[in-house]
């Protein structure tokens, strides 16, 4: 692995980190709700993202560098599976058919939307 | 002030989520470096929140960490993709990924919650005896 590949994934990374906390925010100051939306979206439109990335520039064009920049960097970073985890289990401690209706909906939803980035 | 430090933050998970899926193999194409990162991510993170909710970690350093660092660090976005081509290699393997994933993210969080309050609750015998 090269330093220019560390340099791209880390620009992308650092912008992703930024783009979740503000889209987290736009979203959950629109909605109240237990049912943590922001995350929801940030994932399912990430992984959307991923999936249009990974045809254009890896299957398509094969091009490396927008690749790290976008896909590993960018999308990676912009989504979370941690911040989900620990969302999903304070609210099983409440609601825990909701806990099980979040993190079941973000993967079913994300792969639906990935299968659809393959074929369209 | 919020948005400098997630940059740092975010670029640091970054890199690291990049060295550890260089590092860790993919045995029959199953992506182990991702597992690794997500359940190592969400019991590190589980335990930083519990931490800083009953000492005095400052607001900035929490985002910086906890939304920067381990935020970026671990990835859902890749964790759907690589499910959905496991569906097409080993279907089996991606009922064990996707659903492991889920609910080994669950467990790893509860637990590092339940190891920060056994850290800061557990009497400390030896300095309070003499």
């Amino acid at each position: 692995m090269t330093a220019g590949v560390m340099g791209l994934v880390s620009a992308g990374a650092a912008v992703g980190a930024v783009a979740r906390y503000r889209v987290g925010r736009f979203v959950t100051q629109r909605v109240t709700s237990d049912f943590p939306w922001g995350t929801w979206v940030i994932n399912v439109l990430g992984t959307l993202l991923l999936g249009i990335f990974y045809q254009e520039l890896d299957v398509l064009h094969a091009d490396a560098s927008a690749w790290a920049l976008l896909g590993t960097g960018f999308c990676g970073a912009f989504t979370t599976f941690s911040t989900m985890s620990v969302e999903a289990i304070a609210l099983f401690r409440r609601r825990p058919s909701m806990c099980i209706a979040y993190v079941g909906s973000s993967l079913l939803v994300g792969m639906a939307l990935a299968w659809i980035t393959q074929w369209v | 002030m919020t948005e400098l430090v997630l940059l740092v933050g975010g670029a640091i998970g970054g890199v690291l989520r990049l060295l550890v899926e260089q590092v860790m193999p993919t045995p029959d194409q199953f992506p182990l470096g991702t597992l690794c990162i997500n359940l190592g991510g969400s019991l590190v993170l589980g335990f930083f929140y519990a931490l800083a909710d009953r000492r005095n970690i400052s607001p900035l350093f929490r985002s910086a960490f906890g939304t920067g660092v381990i935020g970026a660090f671990t990835t859902f976005s890749t964790f759907v993709l690589e499910t959905t081509d496991l569906v097409e290699i080993h279907w089996w393997m991606a009922v064990v990924y996707g659903i492991g994933s889920l609910f080994g993210g669950l467990v790893c969080a509860a637990g590092g919650e339940r190891l920060a309050v056994w850290l800061l609750e557990r009497p400390l015998t030896e300095g309070r005896a003499r």
